[in-house]
């Protein structure tokens, strides 16, 4: 398990990480995301919107839906489980969805069902930082390696700013 | 007799009985369970010149499957049966699968869950069908341990045919043998949930 650090990020620069590290992906990926209320993780999914070709207008929170489903390049599966009562919802229609070979599923508030998740499942943590910045955690597992190149070659060009 | 059979639990497998006469159809293709499956009931039973209530049997695969088709297929069958309640006859879908091989012998039957898991069962076919190990959730190296133990002759797997003759055949023998239930008793095999137990024990013990 690798953990990429990024401290004190702008809006658009979360959105830009998001963005890098689903363009990665290349289907069938788990993405927790994990951080208080308000820390932004509905932004996050807007950032990963841009990766799969759509309009970021599209994301919207998914804690009275309990999924969201975003087909673009890829199909985005975005699900937010603050408010889920009962465990039936994961075991049938979340589990269905982990068969699908090409989709990408994101899920806010993920880390309340810890032990449901395949366990190369990359997790991200926000935290707010001050008012206009956040921090922010990932960890990839050593199945998805090749995604930690990626967002490093990212961290790098934002120290070089 | 008039039976009509279908399973969804992968791709569309449709067959109707009337008398003599058997319709077998499938659909393989991007649409959707929901716009495909009441479409091919209605024109067919249109062209059979049949009314739901003429039917003796309704058979329905109750899986193992996709989640959404087996759903699709089920309340589609709740809906059609429930006004004259109808007995229905329950198929196990990969059971179905290995009827559905023309060869006797020992057939594994499998399809795949979520990364590094399988849906997994073994028969032994001859005059009827044996089992030799019923429908589980098993790991990929599970997988190849019970291949290995079985050394099965026929193993199906991931594109899994069903021929809907043997849909119709077995709700009628189902039908015969008063193994038939109402449409609220149906009850379908979702395997998925066991998988989120797995996966829970196997973190557990790290």
């Amino acid at each position: 398990m690798k953990h990429l650090r990024f401290e004190n990020l702008s809006e658009e620069q979360l959105k830009r990480l998001a963005k890098i590290l689903t363009e990665n992906l290349e289907g069938r990926e788990v993405v927790i995301l994990s951080g208080n209320l308000g820390a932004g993780k509905t932004t996050f999914v807007k950032g990963m919107i841009r990766a799969i070709g759509l309009d970021e207008k599209i994301v919207k929170s998914p804690t009275f839906t309990l999924m969201n489903v975003y087909p673009g390049l890829k199909t985005i599966y975005h699900l937010d489980l603050y408010r889920l009562q009962g465990t039936d919802f994961l075991n049938l229609d979340v589990e269905d969805i982990l068969e699908d070979e090409d989709g990408i599923m994101v899920v806010e508030w993920g880390d309340l069902f810890e032990e449901f998740w395949p366990e190369d499942s990359i997790k991200v943590k926000i935290e707010i930082a001050d008012e206009s910045h956040r921090n922010v955690e990932i960890l990839i597992p050593e199945e998805v390696n090749f995604l930690a190149e990626k967002i490093e070659r990212y961290r790098k060009e934002l120290q070089n700013t | 007799m008039n039976v009509l059979a279908l399973d969804s639990s992968q791709k569309i497998r449709v067959g109707l009985k009337k008398g003599e006469d058997l319709f077998e159809i499938s659909y393989t293709g991007e649409k959707k369970h929901a716009e495909i499956l009441p479409v091919i009931l209605e024109k067919l039973l249109d062209e059979m010149g049949l009314k739901v209530k003429d039917l003796d049997v309704v058979g329905v695969g109750i899986g193992p499957g996709g989640l959404t088709g087996l759903r699709v297929g089920i309340a589609t069958v709740v809906g059609l049966v429930s006004p004259y309640d109808i007995p229905v006859a329950p198929l196990n879908s990969f059971e179905m699968a290995a009827k559905s091989c023309p060869i006797d012998g020992v057939v594994l039957v499998a399809r795949r869950a979520r990364k590094g898991y399988h849906y997994c069962a073994v028969y032994l076919k001859g005059e009827g069908l044996n089992l030799l190990k019923k429908p589980s959730v098993v790991s990929d190296d599970e997988l190849e341990e019970i291949t290995k133990e079985f050394s099965p002759k026929i193993i199906l797997k991931d594109y899994i045919f069903i021929s809907p003759a043997v849909l119709v055949e077995e709700s009628e023998s189902l039908f015969r043998e008063k193994k038939t239930i109402h449409y609220y008793e149906i009850e379908p095999l979702y395997l998925q949930k066991s998988i989120a137990e797995l996966n829970w024990e196997k973190k557990k013990r790290g």
